[in-house]
C-alpha cells in the first residue's frame, strides 16, 4: 500500500512516487514539486505551455517557460533567472543583457515569492512558514 | 514760569519714545533691500510655467530597490526551503 507520502507526490508531480520513501528523494525531486506549486501562482498555465517557478537558493529564483510555436511547430522555451540582491532584483534571460526588476513586476515576484513560500511550507514540508513548527506531530513525538 | 510738572507735560509727544510701541520709519528702512542687492535668481522653466499656467507633470517614480523587509523575507524563505530539502535529502 502506497504511503500517504506517495501518494501526495504521485497526486503532485504526476509521476509514481519514489517506493524508497520520503528519505530517497532527491533535490531535484523536491524542486520539481515546488515548481508545480509555484507554477500555480500567476494563473492558469496557457494550453500547451509548460511553466516552472521556483527557488535554486537564497539569492536564485528561476521561471521557466515552455510552448509550442504554432507557426514553426517547433518547442519554445525562456528561462529567466531572477538574482536577489540587497539593493533589487535583477533578471537575467538567454542572449540579455542584466535588467533590474522595477514597478509592478518587482511587486509582482515579491509576492509571487512570499505564497510560494507559504504554499510550499505548508504542502510539501508541512511545516508552519510563520513559527518554523511542524503542522503536525511527526510519528513517535510525545505530545507534552 | 512753568513748574517742572509743566516743562513735562510740555514735551511734545512725537519726541518721546513709547515703550512698546511699533517704529513704522524705522522698520521700513531696516527691511528695505538695498540698492545694490541683486535681484533674487529665478527659475525660468518654474517661472515660465507659472506666468502661462502650465501643469506641470509630477515625476513618476518606478520602485526598483527591494524593501529591506522584503530583501530580508526572500532570503529567510530561500534558507528555509533549503533547509527543508536537505533535512529530507539528507544533506
Amino acid at each position: 500500500m502506497k504511503s500517504f507520502f506517495q501518494q501526495i507526490v504521485a497526486l503532485i508531480t504526476g509521476e509514481p512516487a519514489p517506493t524508497a520513501g520520503f528519505k530517497s528523494l532527491t533535490e531535484r525531486d523536491l524542486i520539481r514539486m515546488e515548481s508545480q506549486i509555484g507554477a500555480k501562482l500567476f494563473g492558469p498555465v496557457p494550453q500547451g505551455h509548460r511553466r516552472e517557478f521556483f527557488c535554486l537558493d537564497e539569492h536564485t529564483w528561476v521561471w521557466y517557460e515552455e510552448w509550442l510555436d504554432p507557426a514553426t511547430k517547433k518547442k519554445q522555451n525562456v528561462t529567466t533567472r531572477y538574482e536577489v540582491h540587497e539593493n533589487g532584483i535583477l533578471k537575467v534571460q538567454d542572449g540579455q543583457p542584466y535588467q533590474v526588476v522595477e514597478g509592478d513586476e518587482l511587486r509582482n515576484l515579491v509576492t509571487a515569492i512570499q505564497l510560494y513560500y507559504e504554499q510550499v511550507a505548508r504542502h510539501i514540508y508541512h511545516y508552519d512558514p510563520a513559527t518554523g513548527k511542524p503542522l503536525h506531530p511527526q510519528p513517535g513525538t510525545i505530545k507534552k | 514760569m512753568l513748574t517742572d510738572a509743566e516743562t513735562l507735560q510740555s514735551t511734545p509727544t512725537s519726541e518721546a519714545p513709547k515703550f512698546g510701541e511699533f517704529d513704522v520709519t524705522r522698520a521700513a528702512q531696516e527691511t528695505a533691500t538695498p540698492a545694490n542687492t541683486p535681484a533674487i535668481a529665478l527659475d525660468p522653466q518654474a517661472e515660465l510655467a507659472r506666468t502661462m499656467n502650465v501643469y506641470q507633470e509630477p515625476e513618476v517614480r518606478v520602485e526598483t530597490k527591494i524593501s529591506q523587509e522584503h530583501f530580508q523575507f526572500v532570503i529567510h524563505a530561500g534558507r528555509n526551503l533549503r533547509a527543508a530539502r536537505n533535512h529530507i535529502t539528507g544533506v
